[in-house]
């Protein structure tokens, strides 16, 4: 009888024991500056884009994505029943930007607070809000606790509804990726947040659309402007390399 | 479908009064009865509305075609999302058929898989 109760002070003494093991919440500047560095290894995951748009289907695609370490993504939209790509992107190279500013501009525009998430892709991730100085949530975050890496990323309208969510849904961190694959020639002209391609240039106004969310860049009163279907973190971003 | 009615009435006060009433009294039904059936009923004023040749008809359903354009063009919703709908380019020009072809209807969900 005294050995049973030994075992059960044992059991409960241990559970204190191990919580404090529990990893603490690291800030959520430190968070950021992890997930704008990207993981230290190779990665290969599948992600989902879904876009919802007021009075019409959620619209989605499927892409394939690999990443190196030091930011480059090699990005492959794949198409409905199709095995080849219908589209391929490489990310980061000529783009790049030092985790610090990426981190300064959300801070600029951004009340930022890091919070605990749930399993995405069968991850542990900690998640992000970030929120208007006026207190609209525009994004949230879900990053991964381990590498650091976005597993995903929803983007609301100023009256809270979703209008954007991207999820990585399958995921193998590390993995073998070849560099060679992202030998492509950098992109020239502003950045461009991930799926949107260069339409074409009229009356001074450069317009970009991924097919279902468009944005426009052009003169306005002798800087330039960006307007359209971005959230403003991504808006600055294009603004600062406008003149590219 | 009230005035018959009233017509009939009318018709049935003269038939029961026919003897006893004072000639005064039934001519004043027969004014009543005949004022009746010469007053032109919802039908006849709808009919004339539409039909009519007169330039106020016409002038009425062109207002009317107006307010119904009005209200159609305010009842179509926009063509996109937008984060900041203030700044929203002017000129919303349709994504080439090739992109927006990359998309394909989904349920909406937020599954693990797909």
């Amino acid at each position: 009888m005294r050995k049973y109760k030994l075992a059960l002070a044992l059991v409960f003494a241990a559970g204190p024991a191990q919580a404090a093991r529990r990893a603490p919440r690291p800030g959520a500047d430190a968070l950021l500056l992890k997930m704008l560095s990207g993981p230290a290894t190779g990665y290969a995951a599948v992600e989902r884009v879904q876009v919802f748009l007021p009075g019409r289907k959620p619209k989605a695609i499927k892409v394939g994505v690999t990443g190196l370490p030091g930011g480059l993504r090699r990005l492959e939209v794949l198409a409905k029943k199709k095995k080849a790509p219908a589209l391929v992107q490489v990310r980061g190279a000529g783009q790049y930007e030092a985790p610090e500013t990426g981190l300064a501009r959300l801070r600029a525009l951004y009340e930022i607070a890091a919070s605990t998430g749930g399993m995405v892709a069968k991850r542990r991730t900690w998640r992000i809000e970030l929120r208007l100085k006026t207190g609209v949530l525009r994004r949230a975050l879900w990053v991964d606790r381990d590498s650091g890496l976005l597993m995903k990323r929803e983007t609301y309208r100023d009256d809270g509804t979703l209008a954007r969510r991207e999820r990585l849904v399958k995921l193998e961190l590390p993995a073998a990726v070849d560099p060679e694959s992202f030998a492509a020639a950098p992109a020239a002209g502003p950045w461009m947040p991930d799926g949107f391609v260069f339409l074409g240039e009229s009356g001074g106004r450069r317009r970009y659309s991924n097919g279902l969310e468009n944005y426009d860049i052009f003169p306005d009163g002798g800087r330039l402007a960006v307007a359209g279907d971005l959230a403003e973190d991504d808006a600055a971003r294009v603004l600062a390399t406008a003149a590219r | 479908m009230n005035e018959s009615h009233d017509a009939r009435l009318a018709k049935a006060a003269m038939r029961s009064l026919r003897v006893s009433a004072p000639e005064s009294l039934r001519a004043d039904l027969r004014r009543l009865a005949r004022a009746r059936r010469s007053a032109p009923s919802f039908w006849d004023d709808a009919r004339g509305f539409l039909l009519g040749g007169a330039w106020e008809y016409g002038a009425g359903a062109a207002f009317a075609a107006a307010g119904i354009g009005i209200f159609m063009l305010r009842a179509v919703p926009e063509p996109a999302a937008s984060l900041d709908a203030a700044r929203r380019p002017a000129h919303a020009a349709a994504a080439p058929q090739a992109l927006q072809d990359l998309w394909s209807d989904d349920d909406g969900g937020d599954d693990e898989e797909i």
